[in-house]
């Protein structure tokens, strides 16, 4: 999806839709879907988590406990030609925790970048994925050392527009 | 009673008018015989309307740290005073302010934005020192007031894959110190024109990771006035 297109669309959407535009490729990205003590829509695929509450007793985030642990979440749809991921984190360095995407599902990690900050920081990437294996691709998170990890959000939409 | 509003008026524009108001009602006052405010008139009601502004606080650049963003300032304000003047140039009154009250949102990425409100009104005991000039139809004032400060806010977040959001309400209890100066100026027998403004402190809202928000700001209010009741 180029810019051209966002630009007709995203109008478009707003006007047929209400107030909010689903841009979004991954659902739940503010971690506040559970299921009991397991997230709803996220899977853990290795390790544990739990729910923590943020700056409001009823904003959640997950908290990876131990190591390793990993999370992971298939996209919805193909991805499209940009894609934007932001990130608000309480990481200590020593944890080691990265977000990666796996193009394709394969198994193999194609892109990733780590995640650090202390008293929940911010972050953004724009990643440009390669046309060809953005099917059933999947984003991940993963915890490789001891340290504390708490993830209040992971979104992910085609709202590329500079970082 | 009859609302006068400086709703969304600028400021310096209310200023200016009101030392318009003052330049031509002040000397018709002066000039006259009895010295006593509004006749003697021992109760009055005051509901007022105007502007102020609350800076940016360790709370609300947390909200922003979380990803949401101010879509509605709080920069009106409202009065309501009930007075009863109990000696010459001295009077208590029962007095609640809206100081504050703001709306922010993030996206959610798939369903309705979240949404967090909240408003903080304020119920004080204040005391008012008045002079008043000669004839009695203007009075100049300073006045202190003390009392609780109390913030509801509200939460809109989705919790499941449905489209609906839960609202999530709280209540805060705190206090605030308030100091004004204004003046009064009658225009009829029983009904006045007031301006007044001053600081308001009210530390408010507290979040889990310890930021404090405060209500607390400058104000500037302009309304109407009834005065009525027993001579003193």
């Amino acid at each position: 999806m180029n810019r051209l297109t966002l630009l007709v669309l995203v109008p478009v959407c707003l006007v047929t839709m209400g107030n909010y535009c689903e841009t979004d490729i991954i659902d739940d990205a503010g971690f506040q879907f559970w299921c009991g003590d397991a997230l709803c829509t996220w899977e853990v695929e290795e390790g544990a988590v739990r729910k923590v509450s943020t700056w409001h007793e009823h904003d959640y985030a997950v908290e990876l406990l131990g190591a390793p642990v990993v999370l992971t979440q298939p996209a919805d749809g193909s991805l499209p030609s940009c894609v934007r991921i932001e990130l608000i984190a309480d990481v200590e360095p020593s944890a080691m925790v990265v977000v990666a995407i796996d193009y394709g599902g394969n198994g193999t990690i194609d892109w990733s970048a780590p995640i650090y900050g202390e008293g929940f920081r911010s972050m953004a990437w724009e990643v440009r994925p390669r046309s060809a294996d953005d099917y059933d691709s999947v984003f991940i998170l993963r915890k490789s050392n001891e340290g504390r990890a708490v993830i209040a959000q992971f979104r992910v939409s085609s709202e590329c527009g500079g970082v | 009673m009859v609302i006068a509003s400086g709703w969304g008026m600028p400021l310096k524009p209310c200023i200016a008018l009101l030392f318009v108001l003052l330049a031509m009602l002040v000397p018709a006052a002066v000039a006259a015989d009895d010295d006593s405010f509004a006749d003697g008139q021992r109760w009055g009601l005051e509901v007022g309307f105007g502007g102020g502004r609350i800076a940016d606080t360790a709370y609300t650049r947390r909200l922003e740290t979380f990803g949401y963003s101010r879509t509605s300032p709080s920069h009106y304000r409202m009065s309501m005073a009930v007075e009863k003047i109990l000696f010459p140039y001295f009077s208590v009154l029962l007095q609640t302010n809206l100081l504050d009250g703001q709306e922010w949102t993030r996206p959610s990425g798939i369903g309705p934005d979240d949404r967090f409100t909240w408003d903080t009104w304020t119920l004080d005991v204040h005391a008012r020192a008045f002079l008043p000039t000669s004839g009695g139809r203007f009075r100049g004032y300073v006045q202190f007031g003390i009392g609780p400060a109390f913030t509801p806010s509200r939460l809109y977040a989705r919790t499941s894959r449905e489209p609906t959001q839960t609202k999530y309400k709280e209540f805060k209890l705190s206090y605030n110190l308030m100091g004004l100066a204004g003046g009064e100026v009658m225009m009829a027998d029983h009904v006045g024109l007031f301006f007044q403004g001053g600081y308001a402190y009210a530390p408010s809202l507290r979040n889990r990771l310890g930021d404090r928000h405060k209500s607390s700001g400058g104000l500037l209010i302009l309304g109407l006035s009834g005065r009525f009741g027993r001579r003193l």
